[in-house]
């Protein structure tokens, strides 16, 4: 596999993205009338492409569970649940002179959707304590650093540690976020935002 | 059964198919044959190892000796060396229905279930297939099945390592369940005051009565414990000054979220005399498609954008995808953690505010001159006791693995 065979480019696909790029381009550009209204009928299409991939999304759920219920595969009484309440949640909206605002469905958000989100990403708190546990240490390679950095966030963002920091202690805080934190996250912005270009431009030419 | 066998991924497809309906390969001008015969004459072919060596070197999980990244090696049972060399060298791989998207990496041969093969079985000549029909079947199996957690140790050796993680949870779950369970007996201190919060409210204090205003709402119900303590003084002002607000939500929960935030916002005002008789009109919409479709937005008029962010991608996205189009000043008003790669923005000028936080939530309520609520006093102090002990918890867990690796010599891992 040493000399894999190059990949075809998909022309069809390649004109499409260039067209499109062009025109996204051309649309930022002041005085392209025109170009605008080709450009904003495509950003509508996105829009309705969007809508119309949230269905496809559904009913591949739909025919997802359908089919293990159907052959019984494990746990097809959760498959069940979840067509019941897709339906049942469904339904209520579309039925509903309301629409999205029926009480069915602001139960369910209220009830469920809500409380349900909060909890999940609660538990992130977990995972970041067992992360500063493992990873905060003065004997690993940069860790002393990492810790610092650590501690002067946080002191500047915990309202009652913050008390009790001298005055001025809020700059050094500022500085770290606005110069040697913004560097690296800029140039790490930039580094992958040139690496996505360049695989994206290799896709198109065939050269992957 | 007549089928045609896909030379890609070795799936069987009917008769007559096109394209192969698992991998998408193109099938035409492939050979019928008997896949069913063929799949099961999978007899390995001692006779053509030829690829064998070329495959290791970029392969190298597949040499006997390899150990893993994380230093675990295989099992004995895992891999079976002789079974492997028997393989026959993949098939070409075929022309593809859409080129460099799928298919990029060539299939890996599965030698671990060798003992499945029958090397007595007739071959049929039309085409060596070096997966038996069970083979395949068992793959499809475990890769469709959801994992299962395992229930032995992986590392015997060293039982006493995950027997820190409890203890961490432990500290901080007793850390943030403190101030609900006793309430919050160290006092709350004043937050610090960030640049951005006085400009932002400056931007939203000149705002003309009936002013169109732009909001990007990209928060949900998993930020809102957050988030609402931040949109809610930010929409009073909003309302006070009788600006005419645009709400946009690219998640599918936002406008849910942003109706409650509204209404909690309008319940608060009631008790004002000045606000009784305003009809306050507002839209809130949602639209799916991500941040490709906010370009649309650019297109409407307005005196003033806000962003209600719980990450600083929603920020960046409106900044890169709007503002440049219409050149209508952005207000962020963010989670803390959103806050530092925002600040730049702050800085060159491409937001006129940053809020961000329980820290610009209270300075902003302050700037607002009002006399908070008593439901967001409690909530607020609620927050702000939790971030505290929450803050408490996570330094005495980093102080103790410190502590550990000082005393112990060694690193426990969790």
């Amino acid at each position: 596999m040493s000399s894999s065979p190059p990949v075809r480019s998909n022309w069809l696909f390649a004109i499409l993205l260039m067209a499109a790029l062009v025109f996204v381009v051309l649309g930022r550009v002041p005085g392209w009338v025109g170009v605008s209204a080709i450009v904003r009928a495509g950003y509508e299409w996105a829009l309705l492409l969007g809508g119309v991939a949230l269905l496809l999304g559904v009913v591949n759920v739909l025919w997802l569970h359908i089919r293990r219920i159907a052959l019984g595969q494990r746990d097809w009484v959760l498959s069940l649940a979840l067509i019941a309440v897709l339906i049942a949640v469904a339904g209520a909206g579309l039925l509903s002179p309301t629409g999205a605002a029926s009480p069915l469905l602001e139960w369910v958000f209220d009830a469920v959707i809500a409380p349900g989100q909060a909890a999940l990403f609660a538990l992130l708190i977990f995972f970041m304590a067992a992360a500063a546990f493992q990873y905060l240490r003065i004997g690993r390679r940069g860790g002393a650093w990492m810790l610092a950095g650590f501690l002067v966030i946080l002191a500047a963002q915990t309202p009652f540690i913050f008390a009790w920091l001298p005055p001025g202690s809020a700059g050094v805080a500022d500085w770290l976020l606005n110069a040697p934190v913004m560097a690296a996250l800029r140039g790490v912005l930039l580094g992958s935002s040139l690496a996505l270009l360049i695989v994206g431009l290799r896709l198109l030419l065939g050269r992957p | 059964m007549p089928a045609l066998l896909c030379s890609h991924c070795g799936t069987p497809n009917r008769t007559g198919s096109n394209f192969c309906n698992r991998c998408g390969a193109d099938l035409r001008g492939e050979p019928q044959q008997q896949a069913e015969d063929a799949l099961g004459d999978a007899a390995p072919d001692a006779t053509s190892p030829d690829a064998t060596p070329s495959l290791r070197a970029e392969q190298p999980w597949l040499a006997p000796g390899f150990t893993g990244a994380d230093d675990v090696p295989f099992e004995e049972d895992e891999e079976d060396p002789a079974a492997l060399d028997a393989l026959p060298p993949l098939p070409a791989p075929a022309m593809r229905l859409v080129s460099g998207v799928q298919g990029l990496l060539d299939p890996i041969r599965v030698a671990a279930m060798s003992q499945d093969n029958d090397a007595s079985a007739p071959t049929t000549g039309v085409q060596e297939f070096p997966f038996g029909i069970d083979q395949m079947r068992r793959v499809r199996t475990l890769m469709m099945e959801e994992p299962m957690l395992a229930s032995g140790s992986v590392q015997p050796s060293q039982p006493h390592r995950s027997l820190w993680l409890p203890w961490v949870f432990l500290i901080i779950g007793v850390g943030v369940a403190l101030p609900l369970l006793i309430g919050w007996p160290l006092p709350a201190g004043k937050p610090m005051l960030w640049r951005g919060v006085a400009s932002g409210f400056d931007a939203v204090e000149r705002l003309s009565p009936n002013a169109r205003v732009q909001i990007l709402w990209a928060y949900d119900p998993a930020t809102a414990g957050e988030m609402d303590l931040l949109s809610a003084p930010v929409l009073r002002h909003l309302l006070d000054r009788g600006a005419t607000l645009r709400i946009i939500s690219l998640l599918p929960n936002g406008p849910a979220t942003a109706r409650r935030s509204l209404a909690h916002v309008e319940m608060q005002r009631l008790p004002d005399l000045s606000a009784i008789g305003v009809h306050h009109n507002f839209e809130v919409s949602f639209w799916p498609g991500g941040a490709t479709v906010l370009p649309l937005l650019a297109a409407e008029s307005a005196d003033l954008a806000l962003v209600f962010a719980a990450q600083s991608e929603d920020v960046q996205h409106w900044l890169e995808q709007v503002a440049p189009i219409n050149r209508v000043p952005v207000l962020a008003v963010t989670s803390a953690g959103a806050d530092p790669p925002l600040r730049a923005y702050l800085d060159s000028g491409q937001l006129v505010g940053l809020v961000s936080g329980y820290d610009g939530a209270y300075h902003y309520t302050e700037l607002l001159g009002e006399t908070p609520a008593p439901d967001d006093v409690r909530a607020m102090r609620a927050q702000v006791a939790g971030q505290d002990y929450g803050a408490l918890a996570i330094l005495a867990i980093v102080v103790l693995g410190n502590l550990i690796a000082l005393l112990t010599g060694r690193r426990p891992d969790g």
